[in-house]
């Protein structure tokens, strides 16, 4: 979906709700596991073997999956920041039905061809239960799903250099809303799309009020 | 036999900041703790819910509630009350939940109203 972090989907001054924190408790605990996991495994390896060997390579390599795993767990998303796009909204608490403002600054080129939208995007986040299947079984657990609820997406000059662009909030679409097994949050977005690999994204949280 | 109550609202459509008003009647009578009304904002997917504010109007009746009486509530939705929200997967909105408190499960009259 785009997030670049955790909670800071939201803007200065708004906190997340009970949703926002469990999620954010899921992939700590989930860090801190696969953290635990892989750290022992590298350690257990260099400690019988006496360094990276033939022997201990895949335990070593195993280990680090698990490490690299943990670090991917601690962030809201898999989404690359574009160091070159900036963006100032105006205004950050617009409400339904009102013009908001952006103004997206490419302080590098980004090459020819390159495709850049810029984007007001609201991320609906809702509770449901996810049923497993395992070999002892079926486990239910309670998940996040997290879907467009609103997207509007304009295509940016791909050049450096200010661009400004005008978005209307739409009167009939959500709030910014951090609930129990519902949420709404609202952002303005800037992204270059690039053929392989993740899109870089800049993102600017902002508060929709009713 | 437990009470079985109906719930009448004086409006359906409200502002913030507004007294939502109503009546409820006892359409069967029974043993009861206590008769209260309560201003809900609720949150439901279709596997959750939520009951994210509750306002409560106070007592209005305590003890056996008599079949055929009627009680007249009035509970002030807040300042800040935001209007309900739909989405295919999601929905908040407001509702108006009459309750009897009693032994075993409790008897509701529930009504949704529409805040603008």
């Amino acid at each position: 979906m785009g997030w670049s972090a955790e909670s800071r989907h939201l803007p200065p001054g708004r906190a997340p709700g009970p949703q926002s924190r469990r999620r954010t408790r899921g992939r700590r605990i989930a860090s801190w596991i696969f953290g635990a996991l892989g750290l022992f495994f590298v350690a257990a390896a260099l400690a019988v073997f006496g360094g990276v060997t033939g022997e201990s390579a895949f335990v070593v390599a195993l280990g680090l999956g698990l490490l690299a795993l943990a670090a991917g767990a601690r962030r809201a998303s898999w989404a690359r920041e574009a160091r070159h796009l900036r963006l100032s909204v105006d205004p950050v608490e617009p409400r339904r039905g009102e013009r908001v403002a952006v103004r997206l600054d490419v302080t590098a080129d980004p090459g020819a061809g390159a495709d850049v939208d810029v984007g007001l995007v609201c991320s609906e986040m809702y509770d449901y239960v996810e049923v497993v299947h395992t070999s002892s079984g079926r486990s239910r657990t309670r998940s996040t799903k997290v879907v467009d609820a609103h997207a509007e997406w304009v295509p940016a000059q791909p050049v450096a250099g200010s661009q400004q662009f005008a978005f209307v909030v739409p009167r009939d679409a959500p709030y910014s809303y951090e609930g129990d097994c519902v949420s709404w949050a609202w952002r303005v977005s800037a992204r270059q799309r690039v053929e392989m690999g993740r899109d870089p994204v800049r993102d600017v949280p902002v508060w929709v009020l009713p | 036999m437990s009470p079985r109550l109906i719930l009448e609202l004086d409006r359906h459509e409200v502002a913030p900041g507004d007294e939502v008003t109503g009546t409820v009647v006892v359409a069967h009578g029974g043993r009861s703790r206590r008769l209260e009304v309560f201003l809900l904002l609720r949150e439901r997917t279709a596997e959750f819910e939520h009951d994210a504010l509750r306002i409560g109007s106070g007592p209005l009746a305590e003890g056996a509630l008599e079949e055929g009486r009627s009680h007249r509530f009035s509970i002030r939705l807040p300042p800040d009350a935001p209007p309900q929200v739909a989405t295919p997967n999601a929905e908040v909105y407001w509702e108006v939940d009459a309750r009897s408190d009693q032994l075993g499960p409790d008897a509701h009259a529930r009504q949704r109203i529409a805040v603008s």
